[in-house]
């Protein structure tokens, strides 16, 4: 229950599904099994007579919840959009009597016959094209396919990304109570502001008779956003009309299907680029099966978008993301790794170009199968990288490129200048210079071994550079408007009024506040009394962002050092970061600043094979972060250790990969911290996967990957490497029946 | 069908189906620092202690515990009884020591795994350690802070329990 009745927003750090009440009931929601038609009627089967089922009829009020224009309906009133889709709620004294009456309630619908038209209908279509090759010239543009036909390699490749990893937390639930004058509800929503409006319109409870208690949280999906707050008046619509405590939570296969509802996402890349790796022409693809109402799909495909160009300076782009509409479960991706089957695309696209070159460049002569090595032909990724990017050049997508540049060097540190000089050599990470070393080692090994169960285990390196960027200006979905007020006490503690923060973060904002102000950290408080039509308060996954509230903590302490002097205590003092202006951000053309702040990553990744049982293992992790200025080493070192360890449970199929070798350096700079957490999703998968490549000989293009699919890449591989040398051989033994054909006739010329 | 146990030190008997599994009981006991989690014995967020031992309550049929020997129930402790223990606070010491804030939802699983630890070996070794650790879900801290939290708490409770440095 809320402290102060004024103030309608209260937090606990309780779980939702922890709460309980005397005589409390228990809610499930009774889902659609076919995924179109019209929903006629829904009964419960004649052992669950006693319990009470809700359908859209029985909603005094609008059946419908909006978001920033969208609405988004309780329960299915006529016409079923999707399989999964709610069309009623069971409760019953009894958790396990509800769930079984929901799985066994008899759904009467009037099948409608295919419409061919709703078969193909696009909720949101990102198509962008810049470069010479889209103007006019002589009426006619020539376009990014005959750009890309001018180059000497041209690479075309499919990129699927498939990672979810799995989260073993609680589900997201609710639970209410309405005693006939007020309601309370308890949910695990990060969707705040416009909750208790929605949950008026739909009970014709009057919004200050309406308290909500946030409890805790651990959703990060894009699923989560909207789908809590439905769960939430669901759950008020169950204690309302029954007028009994209801809790309706989750169970875990409903949590995965519909708040973990992932799935692949390829994207097909072509490049046209010179035989050094210059890049001029790119053209990328995705049809991305959005689901059903999914109100991020110009989100995910904008941040989709925006990281497969982001990065390189490419003269010539063609970007094409289509979100499909389909009858399935809305898409849902965590929300700030929307944009991971980006980079993972690009990143291997990049390591495909440069094996392509190099192949390129091997002939076969009479003597050796191979010629030497001629390394003025030798091209390595972290090259192609470094081409590809223009730091000076203003692009389409604007991102701090010298952070990446400066990154991929230091790591490289394949730079020498005219004079022998090597540039951005940083002895404390010399031990790890060994990338491109290594590189080159399990390339020209690769290109000789032929695995057997008697073999050594079998190596392979791969690497990936990825930014994250925090606050992104081309949301549609809320205002990323944020403010934060601080008070300076008579007492002189100071009080930050927010949202409860993690011990982590109030570690981070305490140190900046003590740096600044010289206030010790037992007199810095949180104070998290706040009313429900608050500005500031954007979901919580978005407003938690660290580069975001540090900046304001920074902002709110330099306003008051300048007023403490001078002003009566206590005083408070609110400062905020506007979404970005025009100038910043053109959400229209596509043109700008999309993040607040960026920061980005170099990632190598070794792997090892084992021939004889195909189980790899990691050797070695080498991660290398530009995040601005680290406040707490520490901390930003153990969210990256467990953000890998979390990550090595998901990349192969069938179990846990290990690594006990994970190094991670930090370039601290006195630039504004940055959001970190997130930049292994971006990089780890590619650099892993093309360490895979190397070892097996052939591309690796999807993730994750079972035993099983290793095993047949390598057996395809073995098996085309066999086809080459018998080829080779023939033509070997053609030249020499030819030569001794002419040694013949030489002779009896002679 | 009624089954006798001991929950958190009090003997009961509950009133439940064979199969029903021990996690459902517990939190219908209002033991909810229970939480529910992979329901398949993975994620370890439902362990409790049965006779001393670890172990993941959301894959134990209740009824495999019934004893009809009124002395000798099986022991079931969950985390609202074991805050209780000494070894509890040793825990607690350890991982505030070692900086570990836990989520709330994992408290058990890494608690129980600790306590373990401290029961079966004088000094774990950091294999000793690492092959305990090894299936817990990665939830709230990294491997090794949890390792030093762990290494803390056998400090802690050495120097509670009086225990000389080469004792064995």
């Amino acid at each position: 229950m809320p402290k102060d009745k004024e103030h309608n927003l209260s937090f606990t750090d309780k779980f939702c599904s922890d709460i309980i009440k005397d005589g409390m009931f228990y809610a499930c929601t009774v889902r659609s099994k076919i995924e179109s038609g019209r929903l006629l009627s829904v009964t419960l089967g004649d052992d669950y007579a006693d319990c009470k089922l809700i359908t859209a009829k029985d909603i005094p009020g609008e059946n419908a919840i909006d978001f920033n224009g969208t609405k988004v309906p309780l329960l299915c009133e006529d016409e079923i959009h999707y399989i999964g889709e709610p069309v009623a709620l069971v409760v019953s004294s009894s958790m396990k009597n509800a769930q079984k009456a929901a799985i066994t309630a008899k759904i009467a619908v009037e099948l409608k016959e295919n419409d061919t038209n709703e078969n193909d209908i696009i909720d949101y279509e990102r198509d962008l094209h810049y470069g010479p090759c889209f103007i006019m010239e002589s009426g006619q543009a020539k376009g990014i396919d005959a750009r890309i036909l001018e180059e000497k390699i041209i690479l075309q490749k499919n990129w699927t990304y498939d990672l979810s990893p799995q989260y073993y937390k609680e589900n997201c639930g609710a639970f209410c109570i309405y005693d006939g004058k007020q309601l309370t509800v308890n949910t695990t929503s990060q969707w705040l502001t416009k909750l208790s409006d929605a949950i008026s319109n739909i009970t014709g409870v009057a919004e200050d008779s309406i308290f909500i208690n946030k409890t805790k949280t651990f959703e990060q999906t894009t699923n989560s956003l909207y789908m809590t707050p439905v769960v939430a008046c669901q759950c008020a619509l169950a204690s309302y009309i029954t007028k009994t405590p209801v809790s309706l939570i989750f169970t875990r296969q409903e949590q995965n299907d519909y708040i973990f509802c992932h799935r692949p996402i390829t994207l097909n890349i072509t490049t046209g680029s010179s035989e050094t790796g210059k890049i001029n022409a790119i053209k990328i693809q995705a049809d991305i099966d959005s689901g059903y109402g999914n109100l991020l799909a110009k989100e995910i495909a904008d941040r989709i978008a925006i990281a497969a160009i982001g990065l390189y300076t490419i003269e010539n782009v063609s970007i094409n993301i289509k979100m499909h509409r389909t009858k399935k479960v809305p898409l849902s991706l965590d929300l700030q790794q929307m944009d991971a089957a980006a980079f993972f695309a690009i990143e291997n696209h990049i390591s495909a170009l440069a094996t392509k070159i190099n192949t390129s460049n091997f002939y076969i002569t009479e003597e050796k199968e191979y010629k030497s090595l001629d390394y003025k032909y030798f091209i390595l990724p972290t090259e192609i990288r470094e081409m590809n990017i223009d730091a000076d050049k203003e692009g389409q997508i604007n991102l701090n490129l010298e952070s990446t540049l400066s990154l991929i060097k230091k790591f490289s540190n394949v730079h020498i200048d005219e004079n022998g000089e090597e540039h951005y050599k940083n002895e404390s990470i010399d031990k790890y210079i060994h990338y491109n070393r290594r590189m080159l080692s399990r390339t020209i090994k690769s290109e000789n071994q032929r695995p057997s169960p008697f073999s050594t285990p079998l190596r392979g390196i791969g690497c990936a550079v990825g930014f994250e960027g925090s606050l992104f200006y081309g949301t549609s979905l809320y205002n990323p408007n944020l403010s934060l007020e601080m008070t300076l006490e008579t007492n002189g503690n100071l009080t930050i009024h927010c949202p409860p923060i993690s011990p982590s973060i109030k570690n981070i904002w305490t140190k900046t506040i003590t740096e600044q102000l010289s206030i010790k950290s037992s007199n810095i408080k949180i104070s998290s009394d706040f009313n429900l039509n608050e500005e500031s308060l954007i979901p919580e996954g978005l407003s938690s962002n660290i580069s975001v509230m540090t900046r304001l903590i920074k902002k709110c302490c330099e306003a008051i050092a300048k007023r403490k002097e001078d002003a009566e205590l206590p005083f408070t003092v609110k400062k905020s970061i506007r979404g970005s202006q025009k100038n910043e951000w053109d959400k229209e053309l596509f043109t700008g600043s999309p993040y607040n702040t960026c920061s980005f990553a170099f990632v190598s990744v070794e792997v090892e094979l084992d021939p004889c049982t195909y189980e790899d293992k990691i050797k070695e992790i080498f991660i290398i972060i530009n995040g601005g200025k680290i406040v707490n080493e520490t901390e930003a070192y153990i969210t990256i250790k467990l953000g890998v360890q979390k990550l090595l449970c998901s990349l192969n199929k069938n179990a846990e990969i290990d690594c006990d070798n994970i190094n991670i350096e930090f370039i601290n700079s006195e630039e504004e911290s940055c959001q970190i957490g997130e930049l292994l999703y971006k990089t780890i998968p590619a650099a892993y996967t093309q360490a895979l490549s190397q070892i097996l000989g052939d591309t690796v293009s999807s993730i994750p990957l079972a035993k099983e699919d290793i095993y047949k890449i390598l057996t395809s591989s073995n098996l085309q490497n066999t086809q080459k040398s018998s080829d080779t051989q023939v033509i070997q033994e053609e030249k020499n029946i030819s030569k001794e054909e002419n040694d013949a006739d030489k002779n009896k010329t002679e | 069908m009624q089954i006798k146990i001991k929950l958190n030190n009090k003997n009961r008997i509950i009133n439940a189906s064979y199969d029903e599994s021990l996690l459902s009981i517990l939190r219908k006991e209002n033991c909810f620092s229970v939480k529910c989690g992979c329901e398949k014995g993975q994620c370890g967020t439902c362990t409790v202690l049965v006779n001393d031992n670890p172990v993941a309550s959301c894959i134990i049929p209740v009824g495999s515990l019934n004893s009809t020997d009124d002395q000798n129930l099986v022991s079931i402790v969950t985390m609202e009884h074991f805050e209780s223990y000494e070894e509890f606070k040793d825990i607690s010491k350890g991982f505030k020591d070692a900086k570990i804030s836990l989520c709330g939802y994992c408290d058990s699983a890494k608690i129980f795994t600790a306590y373990s630890l401290i029961k079966k070996y004088y000094r774990p070794t950091k294999e000793q350690i690492e092959a305990s650790i090894k299936y817990l879900q990665p939830c709230c801290i990294d491997n090794d802070t949890f390792m030093n939290g762990i290494i803390y708490a056998v400090a802690a409770n050495h120097r509670r329990e009086g225990k000389a440095a080469n004792e064995k």
